[in-house]
């Protein structure tokens, strides 16, 4: 990797919640991510993935360290605008239940990702649309990672002929529904629906970084999957690197590249996928390992735990 | 997998009476014969409003009739002390009361709500500002400063009302309020700022349209207080001038007529159904909007 500028860079990061007494949910974190890359970010619920992912955005703000996107430091969001120059960072939240909003047609949403993609093109003399936006790519290693998953099942060829590209119907085609349902409201999608829709719209903003934060966890086991195969294949299709945030590792392992493991707001283990899976270095990527039950459903128990200070152990860093 | 779930959904349209379908949309609090009865009595005042002046039997200004005459043939509902027709001047004060109660309503939930969006979305000293002043006004008791800002303003009774208004938003600036910061914490308004929503839009369009459910709810319960509101400041002098048919000086004008009952009766139940049916609308609504009440 090295050589190449990272697209979104986190250097140091650490987050204080204020309260009794405060909590330091990130505790210096750094990474890079690169265009074209799918990283997962794992770890068990309250070690900080949650904190990362806003902060990256910037809805959260560190209290040292800082985001650098393509060179520059993100902006923490006040109550004005976001600055146009960021907005191609975007994220899809974890509850389907309110990751949309429940009044307003879904198609209308994701104009909203459209327009700003429009609004950012103008800005740079650019054609909205025309980007990297397109079918996605024949890439064997992507096909490679989705066991038994057709590689465009989602797609259907002839609608994609008949509707503009920059369209929510289009959108919705892309992400396994149909153009009619833009008129819809969230309540009649099931939670995998809204989470493809919440999709869709982040991504018709044409970002070039998306982060999913636990997008699947409140999915059942049969549509997690799909979902997260879906994700990575349009954020690939369109340059973007995705940040995937989960606690399992199970579903991560089948769309990342690269996996950060997280443990008490820090980054104890990071590296290739397969080296992270086959060879766990760190005492907590093990127990985190064992505890996923095998693919067979002959289950694996989880390791006794060790004591938390085991974990204390200095990371562990593959080479790429 | 997707596709067969959206047309399952879309075929389930059952074909249903009007009024059935009312039915099965209406409160379960006014599925009950006592809610029944509110309902219809709140929708009979409603239709007076529009319909009354051309339904009364007489002029309500006009002093045509014997002075006093008990309700009988003469006047359904007897005379007053100049020979004007009771009922037909009841009829003609349920736009003066409803009608302005409706419009206190709707400018208290403008004024509170406004003022609620701002404090609950911009925070700190915005927030800080707009509830220490609601407080503010919260902390006097209601009928006692609408009684002095409208005796400051003088007996008028528009004066009335926006002495009425005075006392009126705070609550809906609260509940407004406290919504917002409900919602500001909900990934969509995130969402909707990550995609470049302005402060404006992301109120407009994330924000608003999810507190208008709650406020309007709010709303229905407030038009009977207003109604009782704006008839008390009357009926102290402080609202409707004379000629006027509006309930709240017609029972204040029977006061000095003890022994003729009609004139204090009649004026004080149509003041009393809109108050107590508009109330249980209301009530019906929040029960029924609300998950934390119980149901009984
Ligand atoms: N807004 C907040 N205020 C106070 N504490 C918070 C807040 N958000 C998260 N936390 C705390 O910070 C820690 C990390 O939270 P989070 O980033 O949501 O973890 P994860 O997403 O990995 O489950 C947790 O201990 C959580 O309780
Ligand atoms: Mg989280």
């Amino acid at each position: 990797m090295s050589g190449r500028a990272p697209v979104i860079a986190a250097r140091d990061l650490e987050v204080t919640y204020p309260g009794h007494p405060p909590v330091h949910a990130v505790r210096g974190v750094s990474f890079e991510l690169f265009r074209g890359e799918v990283v997962g970010l794992v770890g068990e619920s309250g070690c900080g993935k949650s904190t990362i992912a806003k902060v990256l955005t910037g809805l959260v703000r560190p209290a040292a360290g800082e985001v650098e996107y393509h060179g520059r430091p993100v902006r923490p969001l006040g109550v004005g605008r976001r600055p146009l120059a960021q907005t191609g960072i975007q994220m899809v939240f974890q509850d389907p239940g309110s990751s949309l909003n429940p009044r307003r047609p879904v198609g209308a949403q994701i104009q909203d990702g459209l327009d700003l993609a429009a609004k950012r093109a103008r800005r740079s003399g650019r054609r909205s649309g025309a980007g990297p936006v397109g079918e996605p790519p024949a890439d064997p290693a992507n096909v490679r990672r989705v066991i038994g998953q057709p590689a465009d099942a989602a797609v259907s060829p002839t609608a994609a002929r008949l509707l503009p590209a920059g369209s929510p119907g289009r959108w919705l085609e892309r992400v396994g529904l149909e153009a009619a349902d833009q008129s819809r409201y969230p309540r009649s999608f099931s939670g995998g629906q809204r989470q493809r829709i919440a999709t869709a719209r982040a991504l018709a903003a044409e970002p070039d970084v998306l982060i999913g934060d636990e997008p699947i966890s409140a999915l059942d086991a049969s549509t997690q999957a799909k979902v997260a195969y879906l994700m990575s294949r349009l954020a690939l299709s369109q340059g973007a690197v995705l940040l995937f945030i989960s606690h399992d590792l199970s579903v991560v392992r089948l769309i990342a590249d690269r996996l950060l493991v997280m443990w008490a707001g820090r980054i104890v283990e990071s590296g290739p996928t397969e080296a992270v899976w086959s060879n766990p270095g760190h005492p907590y990527t093990k127990v985190l390992l064992g505890a996923i039950p095998a693919p067979d459903g002959a289950g694996r128990l989880p390791l006794v735990p060790p004591s938390a200070a085991a974990f204390d152990a200095p990371p562990v860093i593959h080479a790429p | 997998m997707t596709r067969v779930e959206t047309q399952d959904r879309r075929q389930q349209a059952p074909r249903r009476s009007l009024t059935r379908r009312l039915w099965r949309a209406a409160p379960p609090g006014l599925r009950q014969p006592l809610g029944l009865v509110a309902a219809l009595v709140a929708a009979a005042w409603l239709v007076i409003c529009l319909i009354g002046p051309v339904i009364a039997p007489h002029d309500p200004l006009a002093q045509e009739l014997p002075r006093f005459t008990p309700p009988g043939e003469i006047a359904f509902l007897g005379t007053d002390e100049l020979g004007r027709d009771l009922l037909s001047r009841i009829l003609a004060g349920a736009r003066v009361t409803i009608g302005l109660s409706l419009l206190l309503v709707c400018l208290s939930m403008l004024i509170g709500s406004v003022l609620g969006l701002l404090a609950g979305f911009f925070g700190r000293w915005v927030d800080e500002t707009i509830m220490r002043f609601t407080d503010l006004v919260l902390a006097f008791p209601t009928v006692i400063l609408a009684m002095v800002t409208a005796a400051a303003l003088g007996a008028s009774l528009f004066n009335a009302v926006l002495a009425a208004l005075v006392v009126s938003w705070p609550p809906y600036a609260r509940v407004v309020r406290s919504i917002v910061l409900g919602l500001r914490g909900n990934d969509f308004v995130f969402s909707g700022r990550l995609l470049g929503f302005s402060a404006a839009r992301s109120i407009r369009v994330d924000i608003l349209p999810n507190t208008l459910g709650p406020t309007l709810v709010l709303a229905s319960l407030d038009i009977g207080t207003a109604a009782l509101l704006l008839s008390g400041l009357s009926f102290l002098g402080l609202g409707a001038k004379p000629p006027t048919p509006e309930w709240g000086s017609m029972v204040s004008a029977a006061v000095s007529h003890f022994d003729k009952w009609w004139l204090g009766v009649f004026p004080g139940l149509a003041i009393l159904t809109v108050v107590m049916s508009f109330n249980f609308i209301g009530d019906a609504l929040r029960d029924a909007l609300d998950p934390g009440v119980e149901r009984r």
